[in-house]
């Protein structure tokens, strides 16, 4: 895992971008680009996506880099950018599927499905069609605190809720993984 | 008795710092110092939820978040380099595909309406024709 900047890193590294340094670009891309994307794939479900949700947030932040505030924490920020991002797409897909698709079912009750449909006998097929299997905020909030290891306030500001609320996801999110994996397979470990 | 509910409270934090956060405590917010590390704290529940909570984040250790290869990580500064470039040259910056999907959707759209109304021969425009002056004369 990527460790985290300070603050006052992150503003030299936008000073040099907004400077137009080619080189800071490639090395803030390397940096957050990795996490970003694992985000991104685990709330879209789909590489194509996330990745022009991750460039798009790099081209905002491009757009800022000259008034990039000092306090500003960047991983933070993109972080947030991403998560947006992603959720826009959600509502553009429901938006489309609504419209009379019979693609509409697969995706509300997809749980089970996902489920049955992509799990193999790879403990780790399982385990990952039962994250993505569950609500699009539990896995969000799983993913940034558990895999990402951020603390529970940065988590909470990215996803733009409370810590309890965050809290609450994370809790409800181990337990239907609990009830997923240790009742449909109790060889799993 | 003011230990015992201390006692007590600090089982319930812990248990509900397994049940949130798993069992390892350096993914546990800043809480009450005995609350990860009391051994007075433990209780069966406290263990039974300890082994549950080490056994799931064994299982999530082995699905973690998928990470862009080499390639695709050159992909992304190629396309934001050319970012750079077009903005530099003074163009305005591509779209990335979800939003133009529904343009170019749109785009077709304009288009083959003009061409129909281009190309439908006159009396299939008289046959239309004749058909709103007849819901016209219904009304």
């Amino acid at each position: 895992m990527t460790q985290p900047t300070s603050i006052e890193s992150d503003a030299e590294i936008m000073a040099k971008i907004a400077r137009g340094d080619s080189e800071a670009e490639r090395q803030l891309i390397a940096q957050h680009f990795p996490r970003m994307y694992g985000l991104a794939c685990r709330i879209l479900a789909d590489q194509s996506e996330a990745e022009d949700v991750c460039q798009e947030a790099f081209i905002r932040l491009w757009n800022v880099a000259e008034q990039w505030a000092a306090s500003a924490k960047l991983s933070t920020w993109l972080y947030r950018v991403v998560h947006n991002l992603c959720v826009d797409c959600l509502r553009k897909r429901r938006h489309f599927l609504d419209n009379g698709t019979a693609e509409v079912e697969d995706i509300v009750d997809g749980r089970q499905t996902y489920i049955e449909e992509h799990a193999s006998s790879q403990t780790a097929d399982i385990v990952n069609a039962a994250i993505m299997a569950l609500p699009e905020r539990q896995r969000t909030a799983i993913t940034l605190v558990y895999h990402h290891e951020m603390g529970n306030i940065e988590a909470a500001e990215v996803m733009d809720i409370t810590v309890e609320a965050l809290e609450s996801l994370l809790s409800r999110g181990r337990r239907k993984l609990r009830d997923t994996l240790f009742d449909k397979r109790r060889d799993l470990i | 008795m003011s230990e015992d509910r201390t006692e007590k409270q600090s089982v319930t934090i812990r248990q509900i710092m397994l049940e949130t956060y798993g069992a390892d405590p350096r993914r546990w917010p800043e809480v009450s110092p005995d609350a990860g590390n009391d051994a007075g704290a433990a209780s069966v529940e406290t263990e039974l939820a300890l082994a549950e909570a080490q056994r799931l984040d064994a299982l999530l250790d082995m699905a973690p978040p998928p990470v862009p290869d080499a390639q695709r990580i050159e992909r992304m500064v190629a396309a934001l380099a050319r970012q750079d470039d077009t903005l530099s040259a003074g163009y305005s910056l591509p779209t990335p595909r979800f939003v133009i999907l529904p343009a170019s959707a749109l785009a077709i759209a304009v288009v083959l309406g003009i061409f129909v109304g281009q190309v439908l021969p006159n009396s299939t425009m008289e046959s239309a024709q004749s058909m709103a002056d007849y819901y016209m004369d219904s009304m």
